[in-house]
């Protein structure tokens, strides 16, 4: 069918109702007086064919609305007459509105909330470049999923399956700015962190390699949007120095305003290189030197046309290669933990090594929980409406019963 | 009178209309009139379902329609067959022709 005229009488029947309605009149009662004038042509008296006619017309009403029923946007149109009854019998009750949108609202606010919070959790990909490539690497055996920084430069120097892996983990700190002290989130993370992330600075610079090897250097932090705009957004915050705990930090830059770092549900505020943190945090460099001491959690990023199954397959190769190169890893996690072979994960939500599956069952229930709630509240509004209902007709019995003016009602009150 | 002696078949009503229509411009009275006329009284269209067809019609695109002057001096709606209801009429007694066709046959089977 041409949409041209179909939509040419949407148009008019919608918005030019008046003169569609006073050519219908108009053509309906036509037909009747042609009728009459037919029946006395035919011999009868006018009050008799006037009858004939009536009769045989069936109703000029009926006749009008089943024309109208037949017209393109006939449904629309009673269905914009539904929806205003149903405002102005809402505004006429504000205590059922008010109840009624409470309810609803408490159910549907509890729904958004939870989706939230597991769309943040578990399927949001995080800001970063083709997010589709990057997979968590969740130790076998190893403390929660974690790995020692030794254990992360072999497997980063071994694999053929990766553009590059980078390690981090993250530590709650006081972060001091000029007269300013903030508690924040670092994230302490190889210094290829960003490149393997594919996050940029808005302002400066991120992190690089070079900072990792420049060990004399004065060490370098990277600082995130909100922790910069609570600093005050310092236009000129590039190049200035910040306190993260005892250590002071040359800010090289400000990262983008989605990157919320790759750790743990607690967003991150400030990324410092690994490699340099240890100047400051002499504990931090005893770690780096231990190969037991399984710290960081490990994400990399794959290379174009290998699968994830060929990169699992390529890490417990590796995976077992150090086993046998440092039995006496295995031998301290032997006692500790049942060993598992090592696994990848793509990058969805926030890394939770080894979490995954918990946080997902956790999810679940929540979602159940909070489908029960809206379903609760659907339910009792229904009730609110049956009792209204109930209301109602008595009402309309009373004034059928002749007590009482009759009711409005949808089809009528126009 | 052989009104609604015979139910009109689902479809058949649009297609009497076009038909009704193929030989000149006429307005709903003269419509209901035509098919009266030219099935000799077996169809005798009410308003009542008359009006809704034209109506649908006009909308399909099929019949335009526009206020004339009846044989009586009274103002009335014309309705006259487009170029797409001239294709739709064909079509729909070309499938009619099968249709019946097939129908004849199949009761003459037995």
């Amino acid at each position: 069918m041409p949409l041209l005229p179909r939509l040419t009488s949407l148009w008019r029947n919608l918005f030019q109702k008046d003169q569609r309605e006073q050519e219908l009149r108009e053509e309906i009662r036509a037909h009747l007086e042609m009728l009459i004038e037919l029946k006395i042509k035919e011999g009868l008296d006018p009050a008799e064919a006037r009858r004939k006619a009536l009769i045989e017309m069936g109703g000029e009403e009926q006749v009008k609305e089943s024309a109208r029923e037949a017209r393109i946007g006939y449904h629309l149109e009673t269905w914009w007459r539904d929806l205003c009854y149903a405002l102005r019998m809402l505004r006429r009750n504000p205590g059922f509105t008010a109840a009624a949108v409470l309810t609803l609202g408490l159910g549907i606010g509890a729904n958004a909330a939870i989706f939230t919070l597991i769309n943040a959790l578990l399927f949001r990909p995080p800001a970063v470049r083709q997010p589709e490539r990057l997979v968590t690497v969740n130790g076998g055996r190893s403390n929660g999923g974690l790995f020692s920084y030794r254990n992360f430069q072999d497997y980063n120097n071994r694999n053929q399956s990766f553009d590059g892996l980078a390690a981090s983990m993250i530590d709650p700190v006081n972060v001091g700015f000029g007269q300013q002290n903030e508690m924040a989130v670092a994230e302490f993370a190889t210094a290829g962190f960003f490149a393997v992330l594919g996050v940029n600075a808005v302002r400066g610079r991120v992190f690089t390699m070079d900072d990792g090897l420049a060990m004399s250097a004065p060490s370098v932090a990277v600082i995130g949007y909100g922790l910069w705009r609570r600093l005050g957004a310092d236009q000129a915050i590039v190049g200035k120095t910040i306190a993260v705990n005892q250590g002071r930090y040359a800010v090289v830059g400000v990262a983008a305003e989605s990157f919320k770092g790759t750790t743990g549900i607690l967003p991150a505020d400030v990324w410092i290189p690994l490699e340099q943190a240890h100047q400051y945090l002499p504990d931090l460099a005893q770690k780096l030197g231990d190969r037991e001491a399984q710290a960081y959690q490990m994400l990399g990023r794959l290379k174009p046309g290998v699968s994830l199954e060929q990169a699992r397959a390529e890490m417990q190769t590796i995976d077992q290669a150090l086993d046998q190169e440092f039995p006496r890893l295995v031998q301290a996690e032997a006692n500790r933990q049942r060993a598992r072979p090592i696994s990848l994960e793509r990058l969805a939500g926030v890394a939770l090594p080894g979490l995954k599956q918990q946080v997902t069952q956790v999810a679940m229930m929540l979602m159940a929980v909070v489908g029960m709630v809206l379903l609760l509240a659907c339910a009792n509004v229904a009730n609110l409406l049956l009792a209204r209902g109930g209301a109602a007709a008595r009402n309309r019995g009373a004034a059928i019963a002749g007590r009482e003016p009759l009711p409005p009602h949808p089809a009528v009150d126009d | 009178m052989a009104e609604d002696k015979i139910d009109l078949l689902k479809g058949t009503l649009d297609m009497l209309v076009l038909k009704a229509l193929a030989l000149g411009p006429l307005h709903g009275l003269g419509v209901s009139n035509r098919i009266a006329q030219i099935t000799q009284g077996t169809f005798q269209v009410k308003p009542g379902s008359l009006f809704p067809a034209l109506h649908r019609m006009e909308e399909a695109g099929w019949l335009t329609s526009a206020w004339g002057e009846s044989e009586n001096n009274r103002r009335a709606r014309y309705y006259r067959l487009t170029k797409a209801g001239q294709r739709q009429l064909k079509a729909e007694t070309e499938d009619w022709q099968r249709i019946s066709l097939a129908i004849a046959n199949a009761l003459r089977a037995i």
